[in-house]
């Protein structure tokens, strides 16, 4: 896992299902407040989003640069990245 | 005075329900297979892959495919009319459905917009034409019993489940639509399970009990209570958002679920005919299964936090409550079909009645016990591997069992079909060609 | 005035509790009770066909003017309860209580999706076509009273 910043990157744009969702839950165990994690997606990952918002997470989705989608997740309460 | 001719003579022929009933098993063993492989995530959460194309196997591949295969044979007998053009449009439904559970099932595992996209269209066609034909061509007349009330009710919970699926489908296929997914994916479950499937056993159970087993009738005034509260309770938790208190429209869902449970509690329990059949005790489990769901949803209504209850909701009601009255009914009616074609086949010729088979020759009741069984061993190590992940792959297999017992019923009737039906046709022959 | 349907059902209501009477006999095992209830279901099931293959059916039909419509259906189904109801009582004769049980069940589901169709949709419409609905009950009441 790479970091930039507060931030973390995860690329799972590789990954068959339910890899990408696995890994991404593990890395969000372990997110500590103030960061966010930026996963790195071949598509948007609509369960995981639906997820999140349970999670009581915030998400922002946006075009990425190394793959197609990036996601970048935030506790609630935390500035947005 | 045509029409009426046709209502009342809709015995659909065996290969109707049979091609529903034969597939169903198939898609079952897929769900416990794909529990055993993914036994690590397949019940962690409920947007997980695995859980999501679980669960519409389970939903779509087993439990709306025997529901609209029996649709065929009950709604006449119900009342209702037979469906409309019966062998031809079993012939365009059952693909479509099969087609369709699968390639959703496949598409919700990987993701995959392809399949997502054909499994929406092919189930969006099947099941939302099947539920507005049944809907407009049968259900629409006065006339008929009790069944009919709550059987119209889940036509509408059937053509709505549909429609919302078919959204969340080309929602999950093309992000770029933008659909509020988690809102609606609440939605689209409350009404499949509370609007539909509730409602559908609801009705069958209504006209189908106090007959079969010769119990106190549940009253007209009773059965439309109850399937109102249960339709606008689903209803209300389904689409109430902001402006309703989910509190209201869970307490409406509630009390009828638990009054109509505790209603075909004591009317089984009041039953004049005491056989002990496996069809009684699973009326009985599910009665209790449903009880045991209300008093779980409750607890997760008022707030107790744990996704895993989200689960054991699912499991306690999609696999206890309703698949255990599908899988007894499903012998009763395939043996009774089976039985009644045969024997008018006979009415012709009495020298071949002695080649009639009983309906418990056809699916005796030995299978039935070790199919309700192996089907509650199935759901409790269902329920234990939602509580405790490890147990996970003893659950799918299972799973795996449970229709495979369901499979070799199915697959004996029909061949027990086949044999009494040939031998049926030769002594008619034989005897035919005697001067 | 009590409706066609209501007295009807209600005589499908006392063969059931007939036949229930008769399937708890065969498991208690005792001879002569055996063949009892299974005369006292016989008799009620003869008396309901008569009822209604004597009396009702006939009215029906020529309220109608269909004699190929559903009472023609009915009368099928009839027989077909009568091919089981003489295939139980052959087996009774034999003393092959399992195999008398099996006939009874599976006579049982015959007779309730049969029972459910004319609730459903004959009785009713009896009650719309028939007439003198008050002197069709007394007769179908009449036969088998004795």
């Amino acid at each position: 896992m790479e970091w930039e910043g507060s931030a973390r990157v995860l690329d799972v744009s590789g990954l068959e299902a339910p890899e990408p969702m696995v890994r991404a839950l593990a890395a969000l165990r372990e997110l500590p407040r103030g960061s966010w994690l930026v996963l790195q997606h071949r598509r948007v990952p609509i369960p995981l989003l639906a997820m999140l918002d349970e999670m009581g997470l915030r998400h922002r989705t946006r075009p990425g640069t190394a793959t197609d989608v990036e996601v970048l997740i935030w506790h609630d309460g935390d500035p947005e990245p | 005075m045509k029409l009426v001719t046709l209502r009342i003579d809709a015995l659909p022929p065996m290969r109707v329900p049979l091609r529903f009933y034969l597939t169903a098993p198939v898609f079952g063993m897929l769900a416990g297979s794909l529990l055993l492989v993914e036994s690590d995530t397949a019940l962690a959460s409920r947007w997980m892959p695995a859980a999501l194309a679980l669960t519409h196997l389970l939903t779509l591949g087993v439990l709306a495919m025997v529901m609209v295969g029996s649709l065929f044979q009950v709604l006449p007998v119900l009342g209702g009319g037979s469906i409309p053009g019966t062998g031809r449009t079993a012939a365009v439904v059952h693909p479509l459905l099969t087609i369709g559970s699968g390639s959703l099932g496949y598409g919700l595992l990987t993701h995959s917009a392809g399949s997502l996209t054909l499994g929406a269209a092919t189930l969006g066609v099947g099941l939302g034409g099947f539920a507005i034909l049944v809907g407009t061509r049968v259900l629409r007349r006065q006339a008929g019993g009790d069944a009919l009330f709550a059987i119209r009710l889940a036509a509408l919970g059937m053509a709505s489940t549909a429609a919302l699926g078919l959204v969340l489908a080309l929602g999950m296929a093309w992000p770029s639509l933008g659909i509020p997914f988690r809102l609606w994916t609440d939605a689209h479950a409350l009404l499949g399970f509370g609007a539909l499937t509730l409602l559908l056993v609801m009705g069958v159970s209504f006209q189908v009990v106090p007959m079969f087993h010769v119990a106190p009738p549940f009253g007209t005034r009773t059965t439309r209570v109850l399937s109102l509260g249960v339709f606008a309770g689903a209803l209300g938790l389904a689409f109430g958002g902001e402006l309703l208190d989910p509190r209201w429209p869970g307490a409406a869902l509630g009390l009828a679920s638990t009054a109509y449970a505790l209603a075909l509690l004591t009317r089984l329990h009041r039953r004049r005919r005491r056989r002990a059949e496996p069809l009684v005790r699973a009326w009985q489990l599910a009665a209790t299964l449903l009880l045991v769901t209300i008093a779980v949803g409750t607890a997760h209504l008022s707030g107790v936090g744990d996704p895993r209850l989200q689960i054991l909701l699912a499991a306690l009601f999609g696999y206890g409550f309703a698949l255990t009255v599908v899988l007894a009914m499903l012998g009763k009616i395939a043996a009774f079909l089976a039985f009644t074609h045969l024997q008018r086949q006979c009415l012709r010729a009495p020298e071949a009645i002695p080649l009639l088979p009983t309906m418990d020759d056809i699916v005796g009741s030995r299978a039935a016990w070790t199919q309700l069984g192996v089907h509650t061993l199935a759901l409790v190590a269902l329920c234990a591997a939602v509580l405790w992940p490890a147990s996970a792959p003893l659950a799918g297999a299972t799973m795996i069992a449970d229709f495979a017992v369901c499979g070799r019923n199915m697959l004996g009737a029909a061949l027990r079909y086949r044999r009494a039906e040939r031998a049926i046709h030769e002594t008619i022959a034989a005897t035919g060609q005697r001067p | 005035m009590e409706s066609l349907a209501t007295f009807l059902s209600a005589d499908h209501r006392d063969c059931d509790a007939a036949l229930t009477r008769f399937e708890d006999a065969i498991r208690a095992g005792d001879p002569g009770a055996i063949q009892q209830t299974f005369d006292a279901f016989h008799r009620a099931m003869v008396r309901h066909f008569a009822r209604e293959e004597d009396a009702l059916f006939p009215t029906f039909e020529a309220a109608t003017g269909n004699a190929h419509g559903p009472t023609a259906v009915m009368r099928m189904e009839h027989d077909q309860m009568r091919m089981v109801l003489a295939q139980l009582e052959a087996e009774l004769a034999r003393g092959e209580t399992s195999r008398s049980l099996a006939h009874a069940d599976t006579l049982m589901v015959l007779v309730q999706q049969h029972n459910m169709k004319e609730e459903q949709i004959l009785y009713p419409m009896c009650d719309q076509v028939c007439g003198d609905a008050a002197e069709l009950l007394a007769r179908i009441r009449g036969i088998g009273e004795d």
